[in-house]
């Protein structure tokens, strides 16, 4: 945000401010003409308004928790969107109940995610090492399954007193520079998977696949965020590569992503995991890894390095040979 | 209306999904929670007696923002114009500009989280007493000791500094 879109955004809050609190005509009056006259007010209006909304919805589900949970836990920062249909399906089975008064009020879902009870274990279907040279090919999403695609990797033996965590070579993910303008920061690699080829016998369903990275900072002064996201599609990988990102917000398609931030104090190696539903019928997983510095706005912001990385389907023993 | 029970749950698991979305466009529309929550049912209503018409193969929301225009027009017409923030040629003018915001907002409420874990404790509690408390400025005064431009100078800053964060949020994680 520029400094005239932040001098926007005060005029446009002073006077809705002044609107509110003292019923001010004027103030009114002048809010409105900037709006008539400005697009780019009234585009900054529209996003201060719904940063609004999310304000409340926010604070809201605080003073709940707060009435429920006088002193929860602290929770390390993490953003999970859950997959629409995981979301949904215990609303669907309540929909023969829900009368149309109910939907149109705003509710409060006391939603659990289905603990099973019984124990499930691992398939790993993909640990592929990062020892041979070479393995990047394709920039952004890689067009098949099999390959590592990049917005700006290498692979790379010890460099900048920064061990592989598991064998001799890891992977550097270079910081996105600010003057690229890129629409994120985040330093991605993404793998597409072809669930077809591998070996999952028996497992017919209400099985989840695990994606474990871990990340390394190469600068110990500023905060890191990484980034596991998972996507599971019911086509084929080269279907599912045409368009993808479209396709991540379409009902039906399972996508789960998830931060994870550590600060400048934590360093070392640190690895993550994220669980993502396995619809049936799914015949390709596409998964990002990513890093970015936090807050870190010089002129060369930190690299991050990437090992160890290993996908598994967790299936219910029962349905395993 | 839905014609099959199949069609009925799609389209309720739809709207479920989207109403926070919807909420957003109808709050941006008319700036006042009261009116927005009004506005948000009728537009539920006129929805699900709509539902017929919507194509489960097609997307949801620009279908359902096109009903919700409608509606938030005739809650304006209905209203005394006192109580209103924008004039009704304000709010068409705005309308796809909202559109397009509200589109992002659970992305923007992600973002708001980690925002918000960066905020005092006193900056969090003046913002729950105003927004959820539904506290004046001038109750806020009385019960924080500090003035009331102070606390009109601290609700603006804080808004100012939430909306930068989200952005930035977004940048890096979109």
């Amino acid at each position: 945000m520029n400094s005239d879109s932040s001098s926007l955004d005060h005029r446009l809050l002073s006077l809705l401010q002044a609107v509110r609190d003292t019923h001010d005509d004027s103030a009114r009056a002048r809010l409105n003409d900037l709006l008539r006259v400005d697009p780019a007010a009234r585009a900054a209006m529209a996003r201060l308004m719904v940063d609004e909304q999310a304000l409340t919805s926010r604070l809201r589900d605080e003073s709940i928790v707060s009435l429920l949970d006088p002193a929860p836990a602290a929770e390390s920062e993490k953003v999970v969107r859950l997959p629409r249909w995981f979301t949904w399906r215990p609303l669907i089975s309540a929909a023969a109940g829900i009368v149309l008064g109910m939907f149109c009020t705003s509710m409060v879902f006391g939603f659990a995610a289905q603990r099973r009870s019984e124990k499930r274990t691992p398939l790993v279907v993909y640990s592929p090492g990062l020892e041979t040279a070479g393995t990047l090919v394709d920039q952004g999403l890689p067009k098949a399954a099999g390959r590592w695609g990049a917005d700006s990797a290498a692979v790379v033996t010890t460099e900048n007193g920064v061990k592989p965590m598991e064998g001799s070579q890891m992977m550097r993910l270079d910081p996105i520079p600010l003057e690229r303008n890129a629409k994120t920061r985040m330093s991605r690699v993404y793998q597409v998977l072809d669930l077809r080829s591998q070996q999952m016998p028996g497992v017919t369903g209400d099985a989840e696949v695990q994606v474990t990275a871990s990340f390394f900072a190469a600068k110990s002064d500023v905060t890191s965020r990484y980034l596991i996201r998972a996507v599971a599609l019911s086509e084929s990988p080269e279907q599912a590569t045409k368009g993808f990102w479209p396709k991540t917000e379409e009902d039906g398609v399972v996508s789960v992503k998830q931060t994870f931030d550590k600060s400048p104090e934590e360093r070392g190696w640190h690895t993550f995991s994220l669980k993502v539903p396995l619809p049936r019928g799914a015949q390709t997983l596409v998964f990002v890894l990513g890093a970015a510095s936090v807050d870190d706005v010089s002129a060369l912001p930190t690299t991050h390095y990437l090992d160890d990385i290993q996908v598994s389907v967790l299936a219910p023993q029962s349905t395993q040979p | 209306m839905a014609t099959s029970a199949q069609d009925s749950s799609r389209f309720i698991a739809a709207l479920t999904r989207h109403q926070p979305a919807l909420e957003a466009f109808c709050h941006a529309q008319l700036a006042n929670r009261q009116d927005a929550q009004e506005a948000l049912q009728a537009t539920c209503v006129k929805l699900w007696e709509k539902s017929g018409e919507w194509n489960a193969d097609t997307e949801f929301l620009p279908w359902a923002f096109a009903v919700a225009r409608f509606t938030v027009l005739s809650h304006i017409r209905d209203r005394m114009r006192d109580r209103l923030v924008f004039d009704e040629d304000v709010v068409l003018a705005m309308a796809e500009e909202t559109e397009a915001a509200a589109t992002q907002f659970e992305e923007r409420r992600e973002a708001l989280g980690s925002c918000l874990d960066k905020l005092k404790p006193e900056h969090r509690d003046l913002l729950q007493g105003h927004y959820i408390g539904g506290h004046s400025v001038r109750q806020l005064s009385g019960t924080t000791g500090r003035s009331e431009s102070a606390v009109k100078m601290i609700l603006l800053r804080l808004r100012e500094q939430l909306s930068a964060c989200i952005q930035r949020q977004i940048r890096i994680c979109p």
